[in-house]
């Protein structure tokens, strides 16, 4: 297949799972909000979405300061805003366009519905309309989405560009919100109050947009833990964000696409370190310096598989 | 019911036309409002398909529908089988005449065509001459525009022999009306158009270089900002070829390349909806950054083919048209089945003092313009507008031609108010390799608005599907 196509499909995958994850995000956000202060996860909670996405800096600019309210309007409607939901899907919604040839028409429909259903929505319009619904609403089309790829395409190259996009982008979502809590852990031991119970909560926040609450007691049958929670999102490869699954999916696809020795191996290296490490480990590492590095090779990895196969220079 | 004018659906006296017995009865008995549900749905249907074209504007391009009219436009076979017949010839006759300007010239030595009319335009490409092409066909995907101003009488408007657009229009207006009215197809034995992709795919593999039998084809695209990317994007879906931009082909050692996911493939034929102008940025325009650079010598070693030919725009150059009556009788040795509308030259001295002195009931058309623009409708223009047209004219007169306002048809058609008449016109698409052959129907153009004789979608004209009905 061209070069180029393979390039929208991948781009077109990454940005809709990133949509999820913004979405994700700010949900969690809400949840968080309707607790008291004790059982808040701080104020900065409404920065994370703008941390995680690299667009603070613009936001202060644009919006002052962090308040709910603004940080939804930024990270839901706001065109100049690159990550935002909107920009993201019209995005998605190009790369669709641009390889509409490539994809089933089912999947088309899909992205081509969502796009409609939401490119004139101001903010506004989705407070009026219950910004928890729309919430929710964006959550069932990124699942259609998935389903209709996995459900409708051809097992072929561009549904294995499409998933390539999907597991980077995840693995990558992943690995930055767990580096941020644990930051924001380090940062908060010193301060006063009831240190338990907001450890709690902000835990939660983080298990929830990773969508790994279940997983966590399932696995664990104990209290919440920042440990196990690291444990869990980066070795445990039954959970379907953790960064070991993504890294096992984007193997097993490189294999078949068959790129150039280097890719495979750095892939190859990736996995068996997750293979071998462990969390005590990572304790003395740092979790921070290792997910940090983690990061740095997954974007590695992503510019090599565009190099190889997609023409980009 | 506008006066005057040829109506498809009735006759002068009200009587309803043989071709639309059936239909005119379903008509009459659906009410008003179940026609207003399924122009909604019609709507909707094409909206979630993504059948838009882009439109440039102020704001950087929206995407657009065509207006899509729910009320078919229906030809006889009997009618079809002239039409048929009419563009098969034309064509044969403008690919006829390619082959020759680009070789033995007979036509400008016999004095027939004036060698300057030809040699001299910005059409003709010399880079073409002496350049031999399978099946010696440069036009393989012709648009005939075709108007019709009473029973027996069609005209051909306009031939477009480079790129003409508006194929997936006539497939998807039949997708679209065969889910909104099964019944109507039970009652009607329409003939089928949707095998036209792989009729395209034939003739585009017919012409691979050197008798290839598996041809690798792709379709060139400007890109999705093109106004016609819907229908690139889709006719290549429906061939099952890879859609290319520019910058996914390479040329090395004369040969063309495209960049794949395992490394470069060969690429033996090109159906690029791209202008001359802008193919190779080595021989045409320098800026062009939509082309492939070494293409035209590739082209020359005969290593690819390209579809349409380079140069072929000459065959629909406004002033050529005005000789295609000789151009066919000179090739085929037959009686044109199709009329040209009456023309006038404005490059001949009788033609030009006519013209200025009856611009105000005369169509005006720049020789190159195309699309609608660049040109003057007298009757539906205000003085100073014919005064202005009568000073470019008298500026450049061989730059124009002339032709009278033609009683073009009009056909039924869901408008605000109901159903009211509105003129159309016909494009059928004729496909040439080692055949030449038509699928029967088109596309079927009308001017929205009422009295307007302009139906060209760039300025708000609209779509119906066409149906030839079997005998």
């Amino acid at each position: 297949m061209l070069g180029r196509a393979a390039d929208n499909l991948f781009w077109m995958a990454k940005n809709m799972e990133r949509i999820e994850n913004v979405v994700r995000l700010l949900q969690t956000g809400r949840t968080s909000n309707m607790l008291s202060d004790n059982g808040s996860a701080g104020d900065n909670i409404w920065e994370m979405p703008l941390d995680i996405c690299g667009q603070k800096d613009a936001f202060l600019a644009d919006y002052g300061e962090v308040s709910d309210g603004r940080v939804c309007a930024y990270m839901l409607s706001d065109m100049n805003n690159p990550s935002s939901v909107r920009s993201l899907l019209s995005n998605v919604r190009e790369n669709a366009r641009a390889t509409r040839h490539f994809l089933t028409s089912d999947l088309w429909d899909c992205i081509n519905r969502t796009w409609l259903s939401i490119k004139d929505l101001s903010y506004k319009d989705i407070q009026r309309r219950s910004i928890d619904d729309h919430l929710e609403w964006m959550i069932d089309r990124c699942y259609m989405f998935k389903g209709v790829l996995s459900g409708s395409m051809r097992r072929g190259e561009s549904l294995q560009f499409a998933i390539l996009g999907q597991c980077i982008e995840r693995a990558d979502n992943s690995a930055r919100l767990l580096r941020l809590h644990s930051a924001n852990a380090e940062k908060n031991k010193t301060k006063q109050g009831n240190l338990q119970v907001r450890d709690y909560y902000r835990s939660m926040v983080l298990l929830n947009a990773l969508n790994a609450y279940k997983a966590y007691r399932e696995t664990f049958h104990s209290s919440i833990d920042l440990d196990k929670i690291a444990e869990l999102i980066i070795l445990h490869k039954e959970v379907p964000r953790s960064l070991r699954a993504c890294v096992d999916e984007i193997a097993d696809i490189l294999r078949v696409l068959n790129p150039t020795a280097s890719v495979m191996s750095e892939v190859y290296d990736l996995q068996y370190r997750l293979d071998t490490i462990q969390i005590a480990q990572l304790r003395r590492v740092g979790l921070g310096h290792f997910l940090l590095d983690f990061s740095k090779q997954m974007d590695e990895i992503s510019m090599n598989i565009q190099t190889d196969f997609m023409m980009v220079q | 019911m506008l006066e005057n004018f040829f109506d498809e659906m009735h006759e002068q006296n009200g009587e309803v036309r043989e071709p639309y017995n059936t239909y005119a009865g379903w008509l009459h008995s659906t009410e008003l409002e179940e026609l207003v549900r399924c122009h909604e749905q019609a709507d909707l249907i094409f909206r979630r398909v993504g059948i838009t074209f882009n439109v440039y504007g102020a704001d950087g391009g929206v995407e657009r529908l065509i207006p899509f009219d729910i009320v078919p436009r229906i030809i006889s076979a009997k009618e079809w089988d002239i039409i048929e017949r009419g563009v098969i010839q034309r064509v044969k006759a403008l690919n006829a005449f390619l082959h020759d300007v680009y070789h033995d010239q007979a036509i400008l030595k016999s004095g027939l065509i004036p060698p300057d009319l030809v040699l001299t335009n910005e059409a003709f490409r010399p880079e073409m001459l002496g350049l031999n092409i399978p099946h010696n066909v440069y036009s393989h995907i012709s648009g005939i525009d075709i108007v019709r101003v009473d029973s027996e009488t069609f005209y051909v408007l306009e031939d477009n022999a480079r790129t003409p657009s508006g194929v997936s229009y006539m497939l998807e207006n039949r997708q679209a009306m065969m889910r909104l009215f099964p019944d109507l197809f039970a009652k009607h034995r329409v003939a089928p158009v949707s095998h036209y992709p792989e009729l395209l795919l034939q003739t585009l593999a017919s012409v691979a270089p050197r008798g290839n039998s598996m041809p690798t084809i792709v379709l060139m695209t400007p890109g999705q900002y093109n106004s016609a990317y819907f229908e690139h994007a889709f006719l290549a879906q429906e061939m099952g070829i890879e859609l290319v931009e520019g910058q996914d082909l390479f040329v090395d050692e004369g040969y063309v390349y495209m960049r794949t996911t395992r490394g470069p493939q060969r690429v033996d034929v090109i159906y690029r909806r791209i202008d001359d102008d802008f193919l190779d940025p080595l021989a045409f325009r320098p800026d062009s950054a939509l082309g492939v650079p070494g293409l035209l010598s590739a082209y020359r070693m005969g290593n690819v083919a390209i579809c349409n030919a380079i140069g072929g725009g000459i065959a629909d150059d406004k002033a050529i048209y005005t000789y295609m009556p000789d151009i066919i009788k000179f090739y085929l040795s037959q009686e044109p089945i199709l009329k040209n509308v009456p023309t006038y030259n404005l490059r001949r001295k009788d033609d030009l003092a006519y013209a200025l002195e009856n611009m105000e009931q005369l169509v005006v058309k720049e020789v190159h313009g195309s699309g609608g623009y660049g040109m003057l409708v007298g009757p539906a223009s205000t003085k100073k507008q014919v005064a202005e047209f009568r000073a470019k004219v008298k500026a450049d007169p061989s730059n124009f031609i002339a032709q009278p306002t033609l009683c073009l048809s009009t056909c039924p058609t869901f408008v605000d108010s109901g159903i009211a008449p509105r003129h159309v016109d016909l494009r059928p698409f004729v496909l040439s390799g080692r055949e030449t052959r038509v699928v029967p129907g088109g596309l079927t153009r009308v001017a929205m608005e009422k009295g307007s004789l302009v139906v060209n979608s760039s300025q708000g004209g609209g779509t119906k599907d066409t149906w030839i009905l079997e005998s």
